[in-house]
Parts: structure tokens; sequence; C-alpha cells
């Protein structure tokens, strides 16, 4: 059993390394495109683009395909439908209401917490990883090692959830797109999800430590 | 705790140590020691007959219950 359990814990130590690395790219995106926009308007300052990020559904309705581009493999025209997009807003063209600062500078917040969570969080994993393979899952420590792991994995969709909301109030205030309507998509329930059945999986795993001790105890 | 166990003292009236009653039922010291200083949560019948045998006695001798809401 212990040589399963070791299998299991390389496997997802693998695929944890593999994900983190790819969101380390992803976010150093995110970030570069940050710098660079926040550069250009320090530079530029008669401009002041506001970005939105939002979900997005055709007004017809699902594959209508309202929208076309070109397969440049073939040079023919293809229809095409979003569902996620992105919307900068140039202050000068669009007014934008006063407490988008607020929400903003509320976002900041979030993220700086996010970015905390995200921080601890490879160290919260590797540590009941490791102590998966040393047999020391039913200890306390290990649980609530684990019950962390839930509850930072419910405050991070929650966050998101946040975060994506304050965006599309503000979208759905100033924003009309012409083939689209902005939308809140709740159906992205998957962090929470996680972090419930990590926490449920914590309260078990306390039931069997109980079992453990009075086995133990048991003369 | 409801449940006293008196094993020290029928261990005393023997005149048998910890060591040796261990020794002799195949039960580790340590196990015993929890089971003498009341730490156990439960015991298994074969454990008990072990003990009984041993130390010529009945297990209400080393088991005794007391009603907390006496006290």
């Amino acid at each position: 059993m212990n040589k399963r359990i070791k299998i299991l814990c390389l496997l997802l130590s693998a695929i944890y390394i593999g994900v983190v690395i790819y969101c380390i790219f992803d976010f150093g995106d995110g970030m570069m495109a940050g710098y660079r926009h926040g550069k250009k308007q320090a530079q530029n300052s008669s401009t002041n683009i506001q970005r939105l990020h939002v979900k997005v559904k055709p007004i017809e309705g699902v594959y209508t395909y309202p929208d076309k581009t070109i397969n440049t493999l073939t040079g023919q025209e293809v229809k095409a439908e979003v569902s996620d997009c992105r919307i900068a807003l140039d202050s000068s063209d669009t007014p934008l209401p006063s407490y988008m600062k607020i929400s903003r500078g509320i976002v900041v917040v979030l993220a700086i917490i996010v970015l905390i969570g995200l921080i601890y969080l490879p160290f919260l994993f590797f540590s009941i990883v490791k102590s998966a393979t040393r047999g020391k899952m039913l200890e306390h420590k290990t649980i609530r090692k684990i019950q962390r792991v839930g509850y930072l994995l419910i405050i991070y969709y929650l966050i998101n959830t946040v975060v994506y909301l304050s965006d599309f109030i503000i979208a759905k205030q100033i924003v009309t797109l012409e083939k689209y309507r902005i939308i809140f998509d709740f159906s992205d329930f998957s962090f929470l999800f996680l972090g419930l059945v990590t926490l449920l999986l914590a309260e078990i795993l306390k039931v069997s430590v109980q079992l453990k001790e009075e086995q133990d105890l048991t003369i | 705790m409801s449940i006293i166990v008196n094993l020290d003292v029928m261990m005393a009236k023997r005149k048998i140590s910890l060591n040796e009653l261990s020794e002799r039922i195949d039960i580790t010291p340590a196990n015993l020691s929890i089971l003498k200083t009341g730490k156990a949560k439960a015991i298994r019948f074969s454990t008990l007959e072990a003990i009984c045998k041993e130390l010529d006695c009945q297990p209400g001798d080393i088991l005794e219950f007391v009603d907390d809401d006496l006290f």
C-alpha cells in the first residue's frame, strides 16, 4: 500500500509541477503585459485605458457564430464565436464611473491575497505529499494542512468570483457590444468543489485518526 | 474516568513487577503501563483473560466502575 501511495504522490507532484510551470509562464505574460501597459500610460498621461475581463454570449444564441476570421492555412473565411473576452476602454471616449477606482483598488488587494495564497499553496501541498510518502497521513498536523488547502481553494474561488462580478457590473453599466451580450457565468464551481472535497477529506481523516488512536490504546 | 483499572493493586498483592507480568502474558511493558495508568481506551477479552489467569483473579478485581455523576 505504501508503494502505491508513493507512486500516486510522485505522479501528483509531477503534474502539479507541470501546472505550476505553465501558470508561471502565463502569469509572467500577464505581468509583462501589465507592466508595458502601465509604462505606456505613465508616458502618455492623457489616455487612460481600463481593461475589463468578461464572459459573453452571442445575442442570437450560442453556436450562431456572429464573427468571422480567416483560416490562414487555407485562406478561407471561417465563422467564429467567443465566450470570454477582454475589453479595453479609453476613458477619454467612455466616461468611466467613479466607483471603478474603488473597485480596482479592491481587486489589487484581492490579487495580493491570491498571490500570497499561490506562493503558500505549493509548500503546503509538498508537505502533505511528504507526509503521505512517509506514512504520516493520519496525524493532526497533516490534517490541518489539508484543511488549509481546502480553505485556500475556497478563498480563491470567492476572490475570483468577486473580481469577475466587479468587471461584469462595470461592463454592464458602460458597455453594450454589437453582437454579444455580457453575461455572468456561474457555472465554474471547480475550485469551490475541490475546496469542499478537500475539507470533507480532512474531516474523514479526522475520524480515521480518532479510530486509530482508539485502536492504539486498545490493549 | 468511569472505569478504573486496579491492575497495580493486584500486581502488588501478587508481588509481581510490570516487566515480569508483561513477559508472562506476552504484552509489551509500554502497553501494560498504558493499561495500569488508566490511559487505555479499551481492553480485549484475550488480554483480560491472560491477566486474570496470571494474577489468579477475577475481572472485577482488575476493573471497577465509578459513577462520575456522584462527584
